[in-house]
């Protein structure tokens, strides 16, 4: 037998523009009393048995409330129909019509019969409302000297008490301390055992999997899927997850965009500068910053001004390059751009190396040759290359010194630089460059390199994941994995394959490293990039291992 | 019918209300429920002292005349004008919970009525010790007079809450369209008055007669000052009248109740 009934319902509300309620406004300004129709529902069918515990589910605003507050009768539908047979009793809004003025027990009275409970009927009640309540002597106080919790427990107390055959309930199982829901759930779980037919609005979707037995999820009005509770909140949360993982797709895809905006916004005369003036350090470290790209030049001592600008036209995919050290195109090739530099300002010393770090290329000064000098800028495709025309003994042993400087393992990204990750990015099944991931699917990490100087050590590629505070969850190289590297091509690169990936949902952070043989840094970037996980698996932790249980 | 029955099954949330009303009205006060009492009798003092020493009126005893119309037009009053807002005031109530929606006006209504039967003790006291004494056939017309007022009160309410809801200046309209009803009964002045004026236009003494509250109040005056029995030929007017009242005040909350909660 079927206790509830819903057919096709749709409801509208009016969504005023600027309302005017009053005479003056509805006669004076027709134009504000303008709305339009917002059809929160939009065609829901459900048939609910007794003893049955129904959950809806679905985003924010996607009507279920509504749906609620029409089984409650508060608000009509516009079409189809509803049959609600028995007594309703709605754990919508706890306490409504309390007076604050009167006694706990005076207000048991009032709060009951807005129930619709007789006299009788709610003395027969009163001392398991009490009881249930905990309030114990603090019944007879005016009900404006309880405490939040003891408001609460009083009025879900009554409404609890108050013998319905159907409970309407939206999300207000967090009342009290643990200790009474925990009392307000098994209670909840005898009404239904009772045969009280239960209907709960939450986004508690474990509440709805473990207490009801049937679900139904809306999305914009719609019925999207009833059934089987279980079944039907999984589907929802895989929905919801999808929902996520889009979302922060394109959160991430809009921020590249804007930031790309920004610098063709600002490209006319987007300018780096930066002067140096001090001369008693031995190096500088000169960073510079343009949208989220950043890099380092480094210089020694001497130079007293380098002032460099980049430039991304509108509509160009291609930085260009102006410096007041005049430059001189060698070639305009596009596939070969090649600039030379000369005449820069040099006193007491010269521009010895430069790096400039790019997504897309790495440039060194010196690096290349001992003799030549010359910065080689790889681009895609195409390549730049700036050529120094001074260049004399002192700059090559300055260079050659250069070699031997330390490394500082504090910072988050150091090494030789001789060899360096270019990119590192995650590549999903489908080929596509994402930076949300999908626990439990096949993802592949791909760490591009450019090698500036080859190394006769070998290499080892290492990878790493680490939570947000920095603990390490998993963490390899290719010589951990018996991987003897010992040439690879000067631009290339390394897939890190992970067939399902095992994380749980949550933020993490990728480490990527590039080492030679014998584990020297050449360019190990301790916080690459942080990247976010979604999953469906319900567990806790942060590794998801594969199980499967057996009861006996 | 099924909507009475509904009404019937929560009659105890309108003894709540009602009770919360009455018992609500003075909390906090020294004297609390004694100033339901006190409240006629202090104004009865100042219509007294005023009526006698400063606005000298012919009419002997005037403020037992005042008095016994004063009473139940106040609860008329009362009912209607705030009656207004009665649904307005309980918009958290009305989007939470359901209940048949009809209740707050009874309530409210019902509420101001009981308050006048309290009046009543303090009025029955002050017609004895003035010297009246009805007949028992005009006090047994007493509850009738009473239960058509209240019907009309009701039926008025109905029709004035519901529409607040959606048109909120009534609510003020409502505190203008009072005072000026009370000057349109014989309440303040006696229907003799009006009778001389109108002499020569009989049609305008059939209008003033219209108004139902008009041979309410004559009743009330006819039983407790005069001590006679109401005169029954303008009263079934005002019966007729309080029922269309009322089934045109239940007919329009009904309709209107609907979108309440969403209005509100």
């Amino acid at each position: 037998m079927s206790v509830i009934r819903v057919t096709d319902v749709y409801k509208k509300f009016r969504v005023y523009y600027d309302k005017g309620a009053t005479l003056k406004e509805k006669t004076l300004f027709k134009n504000r009393n303008r709305y339009e129709d917002r059809w929160v529902l939009k065609g829901i069918s459900f048939e609910l048995n007794k003893g049955e515990a129904i959950g809806l589910i679905g985003e924010n605003g996607c009507g279920k409330s509504t749906m609620l507050k029409m089984l409650t009768r508060i608000m009509y539908p516009d079409q189809g129909t509803i049959e609600v047979n028995g007594r309703v009793s709605s754990l919508i809004e706890l306490g409504a019509g309390f007076h604050p003025d009167m006694s706990g027990r005076e207000n048991i009275y009032t709060n009951a019969a807005i129930f619709g409970l007789t006299k009788k009927e709610i003395d027969d009640r009163m001392e398991d409302i009490i009881e249930f309540s905990e309030l114990g002597g603090y019944i007879d106080n005016p009900v404006r000297t309880y405490s939040s919790g003891m408001y609460m427990r009083l009025a879900f107390s009554v409404a609890i008490n108050v013998d319905a055959d159907i409970l309407l309930i939206d999300e207000i199982l967090a009342v009290g301390d643990t200790n009474f829901q925990a009392k307000c759930f098994g209670r909840l779980k005898e009404l239904k055992n009772n045969g009280v037919t239960i209907v709960i609005v939450t986004h508690d979707t474990n509440t709805v999997s473990s207490f009801c037995n049937k679900a139904i999820w809306i999305d914009d009005g719609k019925v999207v899927a009833s059934g089987k509770a279980k079944t039907v909140v999984d589907e929802y949360l895989r929905f919801m997850n999808q929902k996520l993982y889009e979302a922060m797709e394109r959160r991430q895809r809009e921020k590249e965009e804007k930031e790309r905006q920004e610098a063709i916004a600002r490209g006319d005369k987007t300018a780096f500068c930066f002067t140096v003036n001090s001369s008693h350090l031995t190096t500088y470290d000169v960073k510079w910053k343009m949208g989220d790209q950043s890099g380092v030049f480094e210089l020694h001592p001497g130079i007293n001004r380098v002032q460099v600008e980049f430039r991304l036209q509108p509509g160009e995919n291609r930085w260009c390059f102006e410096t007041d050290m005049p430059m001189r195109v060698l070639d305009t090739d596009p596939r070969k751009l090649c600039f030379s530099m000369a005449g820069y300002e040099v006193k007491n010393g010269v521009f010895v190396e430069g790096i400039v770090d790019l997504s897309w290329g790495v440039g060194t000064y010196g690096a290349e040759s001992d003799e030549g000098g010359y910065w080689r800028w790889v681009q895609d495709k195409g390549e730049i290359v700036f050529e120094f025309a001074e260049m004399n003994e002192e700059t090559i042993a300055l260079h050659k010194s250069r070699k031997l400087q330390s490394y500082d393992r504090s910072s988050t990204r150091y090494g030789l630089r001789t060899t360096e990750i270019t990119d590192a990015r995650f590549v999903n099944c489908k080929g596509e460059s994402v930076i949300a991931l999908y626990q439990g699917e096949c993802v592949d990490l791909e760490i591009s390199y450019h090698v500036s100087r080859p190394s006769d050590q070998g290499y080892v590629f290492g990878m790493g994941f680490y939570t947000m505070d920095y603990e390490c969850i998993y963490g390899v190289n290719t010589r951990l994995d018996g991987h003897d590297i010992a040439s690879v091509p000067r631009d290339g690169k390394v897939t890190f394959k992970i067939k399902d990936l095992p994380l749980m949902a949550g933020k993490y952070i990728l480490q990527v490293a590039i080492e030679d043989g014998n584990s020297i840094p050449l360019d190990y970037v301790k916080d690459y990039m942080h990247f976010d996980v979604v999953s469906n698996e319900k567990g806790m932790g942060t590794t998801f291992i594969k199980h499967d249980w057996i009861i006996e | 019918m099924k909507l009475f029955r509904e009404i019937y099954e929560y009659r105890q949330m309108i003894f709540g209300l009602v009770k919360r009303d009455l018992r609500g009205r003075y909390k906090g006060s020294v004297l609390g429920f004694l100033w339901t009492f006190l409240n006629p009798l202090l104004q009865l003092l100042v219509y007294t002292f005023l009526f006698s020493t400063i606005l000298r009126s012919d009419i002997d005893k005037y403020y037992l005349h005042l008095f016994v119309a004063l009473i139940p037009w106040m609860f008329f009053a009362a009912s209607v004008q705030g009656g207004a807002g009665c649904v307005l005031n309980q918009a958290g109530m009305i989007t939470k919970i359901y209940f048949p929606r009809e209740v707050l006006p009874i309530a409210h209504v019902t509420s101001q009525f009981v308050n006048m039967l309290y009046t009543f003790v303090v009025v029955m006291a002050v017609v004895l010790l003035a010297g009246v004494f009805p007949s028992l056939m005009a006090l047994l017309q007493l509850p009738i007079i009473m239960f058509i007022e209240y019907c009309l009160a009701l039926g008025l309410t109905m029709l004035i809450s519901s529409v607040t809801v959606y048109f909120r200046d009534l609510e003020y309209i409502m505190g203008i369209v009072t005072m000026a009803w009370q000057f349109l009964c014989p309440v303040v002045y006696s229907i003799d008055l009006v009778e001389s004026i109108a002499k020569s236009y009989p049609w305008a003494m059939k209008i003033y007669m219209l108004n139902p509250m008009t041979p309410i109040v004559l009743a009330f005056r006819d039983i407790l000052y005069y001590g006679k029995p109401a005169d029954l030929s303008t009263l079934w007017l005002a019966a007729v009248l309080a029922a269309i009242c009322l089934i045109v005040g239940f007919a329009v909350f009904g309709r209107l109740k609907c979108r309440f909660a969403e209005e509100l």
